[in-house]
């Protein structure tokens, strides 16, 4: 048992690292987010639109997703006076389009996101619930490394409660005290009558 | 070398073994939860509170000294921009802590307090936690104390990915199925970041 916890333990460390690793660079960009420049690298273009697209908003996002290649969710469908403004958003670029009702050109403005800042959009993306497929198999795999993150903990705990030298020893958890928590125990067994239990010390086959 | 590393990962897995379950509840809900479109805020429970205005006061005045009144738990006072008048003119801000939202009202007129709390459930205040860090506004001893136990799990979980690989390589480099998570894991994750950049 303890060799196939050890296993265990050591199989998802290895299979989460680079996300938690990533959950830990973007909680410090997060706490402490004026060490970092975040600011993603903006481009203003124009693209054509075909005539028939008329009021509909999401039909021009379908156009400009078919034909120039954007891609991603789309998003905050609106119209402003006789124009219509609407989101196309991934985890790495956002469009922001401007459209006029019955123009011939949409105006694009991507926000690419740089290194860092793509590990706080991927700290924050999540969810089954989307339109755009990727953003689905994300939220699937945040909701693996969570459960991951939560067997982690408990093999790790087992992990050090089976260890001899940890359990039998001293218990040293906050450093305030040193408690011989197993002796204390033995010498407690020992006072009661017809005690049937035996602590005998735990020896694991391997290190 | 490899007793210390092993000790330095132990003992910082012990100490933020409460906030990793946090952190991995945090992420169960963030999984499941429904769309924009579906979620229902948590309903408000609305009580009113005696409170006269003193004279000469401006609205930001009055506004902390309703937030003094009411005492709110583990919230931190009203900044000045959070102050505001709603459509019909009542000066009213906000307060949110981990345990949701009050909305505050004041009706001059009536010489009451209008106070609207909604309070979340128990998954939501473990993902607001989750993300209570210490640049957050407080003057709660409880939150500021819990933002720097999850400043230190941020470091701590950094730290405790390298000590981790360190004790690997140190002690089972060569097993097989450790390495095929690794490859699937760290691939998995590569793909997402370039190809979703």
């Amino acid at each position: 048992m303890y060799r196939w916890i050890r296993s265990t333990h050591l199989c998802l460390g290895l299979f989460a690292l680079l996300f938690l690793t990533m959950y830990g660079i973007s909680g410090v960009i997060i706490s402490h987010h004026p060490w970092f420049n975040l600011r993603p690298a903006v481009t203003v273009t124009l693209l054509p639109v075909a005539d028939a697209i008329g009021a509909d908003g999401r039909a021009v996002a379908r156009e400009l997703m078919a034909k120039h290649g954007l891609a991603g969710q789309i998003r905050a469908v609106r119209t402003v006076g006789d124009k219509i403004q609407l989101r196309i958003a991934r985890l790495g670029e956002v469009y922001d389009i401007t459209y006029p009702v019955d123009g011939t050109e949409a105006q694009v403005r991507t926000s690419r996101v740089g290194y860092l800042a793509m590990f706080n959009r991927l700290h924050i993306a999540g969810g089954l619930h989307h339109d755009y497929t990727p953003f689905n198999l994300w939220g699937f795999l945040v909701g693996v490394i969570s459960v991951g993150l939560i067997l982690l903990g408990a093999t790790g705990l087992y992990l050090w409660f089976k260890l001899h030298s940890e359990r039998s020893g001293r218990v040293n958890l906050v450093a305030t005290t040193d408690v011989d928590v197993i002796g204390s125990i033995r010498e407690l067994l020992d006072f009661l009558p017809d005690s049937h239990l035996h602590i005998a010390p735990y020896r694991p086959t391997d290190d | 070398m490899t007793g210390i590393v092993k000790k330095i990962h132990t003992y910082l897995g012990l100490l933020c073994f409460s906030i990793l379950i946090v952190y991995g509840i945090a992420g169960l809900l963030v999984t499941f939860r429904p769309g924009p479109g579906q979620r229902r805020p948590p309903r408000g429970v609305m009580e009113t509170v005696d409170f006269t205005v003193p004279p000469n006061l401006n609205d930001f005045e009055v506004a902390e000294l309703a937030f003094k009144k009411l005492d709110l738990p583990l919230a931190p006072p009203p900044a000045k921009n959070q102050v505001r008048r709603d459509q019909h003119d009542n000066l009213g801000f906000r307060s949110f802590t981990a345990n949701g939202l009050t909305l505050v009202t004041v009706l001059e007129d009536e010489q009451k307090l209008r106070v609207e709390r909604r309070r979340t459930n128990i998954w939501a205040f473990l993902n607001s936690l989750h993300a209570t860090t210490i640049r957050m506004r407080t003057t709660d001893w409880r939150v500021r104390a819990w933002a720097w136990y999850n400043e230190f799990a941020i470091w701590a979980l950094l730290l405790m990915g390298v000590t981790g690989v360190w004790l690997w390589l140190a002690s089972r480099p060569n097993h097989r199925v450790a390495l095929v998570c690794l490859v699937v894991g760290s691939g998995t994750f590569l793909a997402f970041y370039l190809f979703g950049r």
